[in-house]
């Protein structure tokens, strides 16, 4: 068989094997939803004398701000790679999307005269449910988390609304177990982890109490005793509350309950069943990840690889 | 001869799964903001056509309104419990007296 036989037989064979789910795509993917490479340079040229005004024209909303404005941070993703995949069966199929990002987050500190006075640049390596954390040298942590302190708030509570992917915090208030342990007191706390690549709506008690996905945890203090959960899929119906994956639980005095969905359909976005799973910790992340490369290569189901996990 | 099918078929996977792409958002440069005049239009006007911001700075002298855009409607604000369909943010700077300074819409 000559090479260039060979190379056409390869070339047919691809989509048939991608197409019967043998193999994973990567596509490399641009910075969607992220502020453009021309903001970025812009920013970078003049930096000395950008008002918070200019920021926001050629930025837009920022991810975050904090300290009554005098904090933005912009979140940027260069995804490496995007990919779907696939494990199929002779009746079936399913994707789910993979994606390796490098997440940089850009801090712009503000002057009480509007100015930026200092920037920052935080990166890591985003993928599973945690991301690490790092501190900037003003002692500002970021943690790839989506830790929400107090009980959940109302629906209409716009403030609730948005999607906060990480948490800013003092370096001295570092959320390790120690201190999350100490800061609960009497209350308990919630870890979901839905399935859903993108931010899915977090229902507890028929609050929302914020957005969480596959790649970012939500946590919740909550009053010990019983407690409902309902996770709401990007673009669900709000119909579908309490039907498909609302379930209760209780949680105790000082109890650290961890929750996560598992896959009921292709592209990771139906709605599955939540069950008590592992703890969203970076060791627990770094677990995900070598489970997902051994799915990638024994072709088993994310539902099994969930099984797996180990707990802590 | 016999190479040409395999390679016709590998095109007409590429084309079906092209065909299944959606179209983006058009880019914000393209879309018109006829109603924002700079220098002339007030708060007042831009609430009572857009609603309440998404977001405010500087004592309601910076509004952000978190927009999207349908061939239907054209570009409008999103509801705020529809904020991750946004597809643009409108930024509109004041000036002390309440006059649209300057404006922008980036696309997220």
């Amino acid at each position: 068989v000559s090479a260039r036989r060979a190379g056409a037989r390869l070339v047919a064979l691809a989509p048939a094997l991608v197409l019967c789910g043998c193999i994973g795509i990567l596509v490399p993917t641009g910075s969607r939803r992220d502020p453009s490479l021309e903001a970025a340079r812009w920013l970078g040229e003049r930096e000395a004398a950008v008002s918070r005004a200019e920021v926001l024209l050629h930025l837009g909303e920022p991810q975050f701000a904090g300290e009554q404005g005098a904090l933005f941070v912009y979140r940027w993703h260069d995804a490496r790679a995007l990919g779907f995949l696939c494990v199929g069966g002779y009746y079936s199929a399913a994707c789910t999307p993979l994606s390796i990002d490098r997440e940089f987050d850009l801090l712009l500190h503000f002057g009480a005269d509007g100015l930026v006075t200092e920037t920052e640049l935080l990166s890591g390596l985003a993928m599973g449910e945690g991301s690490g954390t790092e501190c900037t040298k003003r002692g500002l942590c970021v943690a790839g988390t989506a830790w929400r302190l107090g009980a959940p708030q109302p629906i209409l509570d716009e403030e609730r609304a948005e999607p906060a992917d990480h948490v800013l915090y003092e370096r001295d208030a570092a959320p390790d177990d120690r201190r999350w342990a100490a800061a609960l007191g009497g209350n308990c706390s919630l870890a979901v982890l839905p399935h859903s690549a993108g931010l899915a709506s977090v229902i507890v008690d028929g609050r929302f109490a914020g957005f969480a996905s596959r790649d970012g945890w939500l946590g919740v203090w909550l009053q010990p005793g019983e407690h409902e959960i309902a996770v709401l899929d990007p673009g669900a119906s709000a119909d579908t509350l309490g039907v498909l994956n609302a379930r209760a639980f209780a949680c105790a005095a000082g109890e650290r309950v961890v929750l996560t969905q598992a896959s009921a359909g292709p592209f990771g976005l139906a709605s599955g069943a939540l069950t008590a799973g592992a703890p969203p910790s970076a060791e627990n992340a770094r677990r995900k990840r070598r489970y997902l490369n051994a799915w990638a290569s024994a072709g088993s189901s994310l539902a099994a690889i969930e099984d797996a996990a180990p707990t802590r | 001869v016999r190479a040409r099918s395999p390679l016709a078929a590998a095109l007409l996977a590429a084309v079906l799964a092209t065909a299944c792409a959606t179209p983006g958002p058009p880019p914000a440069e393209t879309l018109e903001l006829g109603f924002l005049d700079d220098g002339a239009t007030r708060r007042e006007q831009v609430a009572l056509r857009l609603g309440l911001p998404s977001r405010v700075f500087e004592s309601d002298r910076i509004l952000i309104y978190r927009m999207q855009w349908s061939p239907e409607r054209g570009l409008h604000p999103v509801p705020w419990h529809q904020a991750l369909l946004a597809a643009y943010d409108l930024v509109l700077v004041f000036d002390e007296r309440g006059v649209l300074a300057q404006h922008a819409l980036v696309a997220k």
